[in-house]
C-alpha cells in the first residue's frame, strides 16, 4: 500500500495498533486483559458474551465474576467460561476464552426495545449461560422479581404512549442499582427481573431489592402528571430451586405474587410453603372452572327457628363443593378464589335456582334464605336472575329471602336502594347478613329497606359473649323492632345461648343447637321429625335435641 | 433566556437528606450536587433552585415539560436523598429563576439568615405549600444575589 510508506514509522505503528485493537475487539475468541490489580483493561465482545456481562472495562473482574478466581484473587484457568490465563510481565493477566462454544457465545442476547433490558427470550439465553457456571460457583444466584403496582391505573391516566414513557423511566431508575454482571430483563408488560450472583447470603440481594422498591416508590413525572406507582418484589435463591436458572425466576415470581396479595410495595423471600399454597390454589382454580359444568356444587340447608311460632320456619341455603377426588371442600377455601376468577355471579345464580327449586318441594310455607355476594348483587341482570329462579321453580316470592352483606351495600348507595326496592317489589324479602362484623353502622338499618337483621355469631358465642355483648344484642333487637325488622341470632349452639338471645328480644335463631347444615335429601325428614317431635313442650324445653 | 419558549412546567418538591455526614462536612457533597445539576440543567434549559436545611432538600425545577421530567427523574435516582414528596407540579407562563441553572440556598450561608432552621417538611400539611416554598426560594435567592453580587 503506497500511503503506508508515506507515513512516518510512528504513525504507521499507531495505525497498525488501532487495526489490531479493532480486530481483537471483534475476534471470535474471547480475550481479556487484567491489570495487576485485577481491573479489566480490555475485554472483547466475545469474552463479555461468554461471561454474560457487559461493560467490563475499568471494573474489577473479581467483583463481576468471582467464580473465575481462587480465594487469594488469582484467576483460575478452566472454569466456565473456560479461560486460559497467562501472567504478564507487568503482573497482570491475559485471558483467552475457550473457543469450544464460540457459536452460542457470539450471539447477542435479545433485548426489549423499550427499556434496553433483556427480553424474556434474552433472559432465558443469558440464564442458560449463567446456570452453566453453577458447579464451580461457590456462591448462589438470586432472582429478584419485580411487579409494578398500580401500573394499569397509571396507563389509564397517561394513555399507552405515556405508559411506555413511564416504563422507560422505570428502567432508568433501576439501571443505577444494577451492577455490572447482573442480568436485567423486562418480562410481560410491567414485570422486571434481576438475576445476580451473591456470595450465598440473602443480605446482598435483599438490599438491592429494597433499593429497587424504594426507587420505584418515589414519584414519577410523566406528561405533566405526578404518577405514584411502586413495586411488589419477590426473591429466591438458585439453591432453593431445582437448579436451573429459569426455575429460580419462577420461585421469585411465586414469592412476589404471595407478597402482592397481602402487602404491596414490599420484598418477600420465597418459601417452599408458598409453592404448596400455590399448587393448592391452582388445584382449586382448575377445579372451579369445571365444577359448574360437572355439577359438583351442592346446596346444604340449615334450619332457622322462630321463637314466636315456636318452630322451624325456614332454612338457609349454604353452598358446598363435592370434589370428585377431594370430597367436600369448604366455601371458605373456594369462594375467595371464585371471586377473583369472576365466577361468583354464575355460582350464585346456580345456588339461587337450586335452592328455590328445592324449597318449592317442601310442605308449608318454609322460607329459604340465599346468600348474595356483592359482585352478584351488582350484576345488571340480578333482579332478572331472581325473577327467573322464582318463575322456574314456582316458589312463592314471599318464601325467598336474600341475604346481603354490608360490603355489598357500601359501593353505590343510590343504585343499591333502587335495586333493593325492585327485589321487594317482586315480593322477595331482604336480610342484612353478618350484622356486627363490618362497620355495623346503625345507619344502614334506616337507609336500606331490610326485613331482617342476621346478627353475627360472634355476638352469641366465643369469648366476647359477655354481659356487654348481650346488651348490644338487646339494643340491636330493640332497634330492629323499631324499624319493623325481625332479628335472627346466628351461631346458637347451647341452650344457655338460646335463652340469652331469647331473653334479649331476638325473634329467631340459627345454629348447631338445632342442626348443622344438612344435605337436601335430609331436609324433608328433618322437617317431619321436628314437627312431630316438637310441641309447645318440644325439644327446647325437654332437652331432647334433634339429630 | 430571550428565546420564545413553549410550554413550561414547574415542579416543586422536597426530600429527606440521606447523606450520612456531619453537617459541617456537607458542603463538598452539596457542591457536587450543585455542580452536577447546574451542568445538566444548563444543557437542557432547565432552571431552578435548591434549598438545603441539614435534614431536608427543597427544590424547584422549571423548564420545558420533557426536560423537567427527565431532570426530575434523574434526581429521583440519586441515593443521597429519600422520601421525595412532590408539593406541586403545574404549567407556568414564565420562569421564576431565569438565569439560575440551579441556585442554592443553604444552612451555611450568612449567619443572619432567618431561614437557617427552615424545615420544608412542615409544608406537607399546608395547601399553598408549593407556592410558599417557591416564594421562599425566590426571596432567598434574591437576598443571596444581593449579598454575593452574583446572578
Amino acid at each position: 500500500m503506497p500511503d503506508r510508506q508515506a507515513l512516518p514509522g510512528e504513525m504507521c505503528r499507531e495505525a497498525a495498533a488501532a487495526r489490531l485493537a479493532a480486530g481483537l475487539a471483534q475476534a471470535p475468541t474471547g480475550l481479556i486483559l487484567l491489570t495487576a490489580g485485577g481491573v479489566v483493561d480490555f475485554a472483547n465482545v466475545a469474552f463479555e458474551t461468554a461471561l454474560g456481562a457487559s461493560g467490563l472495562t475499568g471494573r474489577r473482574l473479581t467483583a463481576v465474576a468471582p467464580h473465575l478466581f481462587d480465594p487469594d484473587g488469582t484467576p483460575i484457568s478452566g472454569g466456565t467460561p473456560a479461560v486460559t490465563w497467562s501472567r504478564q510481565a507487568d503482573g497482570g493477566f491475559l485471558g483467552i476464552c475457550d473457543a469450544a462454544r464460540p457459536a452460542p457465545a457470539m450471539r447477542m442476547p435479545d433485548r426489549d426495545p423499550l427499556t434496553g433490558f433483556l427480553s424474556a427470550q434474552g433472559l432465558t439465553e443469558a440464564l442458560g449461560a449463567l446456570s452453566q457456571t453453577a458447579p464451580e460457583t461457590p456462591g448462589d444466584v438470586a432472582a429478584i422479581y419485580l411487579d409494578l403496582d398500580y401500573f394499569q391505573r397509571a396507563v389509564e391516566t397517561l394513555g399507552p404512549d405515556g405508559g411506555d414513557t413511564l416504563l422507560r423511566r422505570v428502567a432508568a431508575r433501576l439501571r443505577p442499582v444494577i451492577r455490572a454482571g447482573d442480568l436485567a430483563a423486562r418480562l410481560g408488560h410491567d414485570e422486571f427481573v434481576l438475576a445476580l450472583y451473591t456470595d450465598g447470603g440473602r443480605d446482598g440481594p435483599a438490599e438491592i431489592a429494597l433499593r429497587l422498591c424504594e426507587m420505584l416508590a418515589r414519584p414519577f413525572l410523566v406528561n405533566g402528571h405526578q404518577i405514584l406507582i411502586g413495586a411488589s418484589v419477590g426473591l429466591a435463591l438458585r439453591s432453593q430451586s431445582t437448579g436451573t436458572a429459569g426455575d429460580v425466576i419462577r420461585l421469585a415470581k411465586i414469592a412476589m405474587e404471595d407478597g402482592r396479595r397481602t402487602a404491596r410495595g414490599q420484598i418477600r423471600w420465597y418459601e417452599s410453603a408458598m409453592s404448596e399454597a400455590l399448587r393448592e390454589r391452582r388445584f382449586i382454580e382448575n377445579g372451579l372452572r369445571r365444577a359448574l359444568l360437572l355439577d359438583e356444587f351442592e346446596v346444604f340447608y340449615q334450619p332457622q327457628f322462630d321463637f314466636a311460632q315456636d318452630t322451624i320456619t325456614g332454612f338457609e341455603a349454604l353452598i358446598r363443593w363435592r370434589h370428585s377426588e377431594r370430597g367436600l371442600i369448604s366455601p371458605v377455601t373456594f369462594i375467595p378464589i371464585a371471586e377473583e376468577m369472576a365466577l361468583l355471579p354464575a355460582i350464585g345464580a346456580w345456588v339461587l335456582r337450586a335452592a328455590c327449586t328445592e324449597a318449592a318441594s317442601w310442605a308449608g310455607n318454609l322460607t329459604i334464605a340465599v346468600n348474595v355476594s356483592p359482585i352478584q348483587f351488582e350484576m345488571a341482570d340480578f333482579v332478572a336472575v331472581v325473577e327467573h329462579a322464582l318463575k322456574r321453580s314456582g316458589l312463592a316470592p314471599g318464601r325467598l329471602e336474600l341475604e346481603l352483606t354490608e360490603a355489598g351495600l357500601l359501593r353505590h348507595e343510590a343504585s343499591t336502594v333502587a335495586r333493593m326496592n325492585a327485589l321487594r317489589a317482586l315480593g322477595v324479602r331482604l336480610a342484612l347478613d353478618d350484622f356486627g362484623t363490618g362497620y355495623a353502622s346503625l345507619n344502614y338499618l334506616r337507609q336500606f329497606p331490610f326485613d331482617k337483621i342476621k346478627m353475627d355469631q360472634s355476638f352469641v358465642r366465643g369469648p366476647t359473649a359477655d354481659v356487654d355483648t348481650m346488651r348490644i344484642v338487646q339494643a340491636v333487637a330493640q332497634l330492629g323492632q323499631s324499624f319493623g325488622m325481625t332479628v335472627l341470632a346466628e351461631g346458637v349452639e347451647t341452650r344457655g345461648q338460646l335463652e340469652d338471645v331469647r331473653a334479649r328480644g331476638c325473634d329467631s335463631v340459627q345454629g348447631y343447637l338445632f342442626s348443622k347444615p344438612m344435605p337436601a335429601h335430609k331436609v324433608k325428614a328433618f322437617i317431619a321429625h321436628f314437627s312431630s317431635a316438637h310441641r309447645p313442650a318440644g325439644p327446647i324445653v325437654t332437652g331432647s335435641e334433634p339429630s | 433566556m430571550s428565546l420564545p419558549e413553549g410550554r413550561l412546567l414547574r415542579a416543586v418538591y422536597f426530600s429527606r437528606n440521606c447523606i450520612d455526614l456531619p453537617l459541617a462536612e456537607m458542603r463538598p457533597a452539596i457542591d457536587d450536587i450543585l455542580r452536577t445539576s447546574q451542568r445538566n440543567n444548563a444543557r437542557v434549559g432547565v432552571t431552578g433552585a435548591l434549598i438545603f436545611t441539614g435534614n431536608a432538600f427543597g427544590q424547584v425545577l422549571e423548564g420545558p415539560i420533557e426536560q423537567v421530567e427527565e431532570i426530575f427523574d434523574r434526581i429521583q435516582g440519586d441515593p443521597r436523598h429519600c422520601d421525595v414528596t412532590v408539593l406541586d407540579i403545574c404549567e407556568v407562563t414564565e420562569r421564576s429563576f431565569t438565569g439560575w441553572a440551579m441556585g442554592y440556598v443553604g444552612f451555611d450561608q450568612a449567619e443572619d439568615d432567618p431561614f437557617r432552621d427552615f424545615d420544608p417538611t412542615v409544608l406537607r400539611s399546608q395547601t399553598p405549600a408549593a407556592v410558599e416554598l417557591c416564594d421562599l426560594l425566590c426571596g432567598l435567592a434574591q437576598r443571596s444575589e444581593l449579598r454575593n453580587g452574583t446572578a
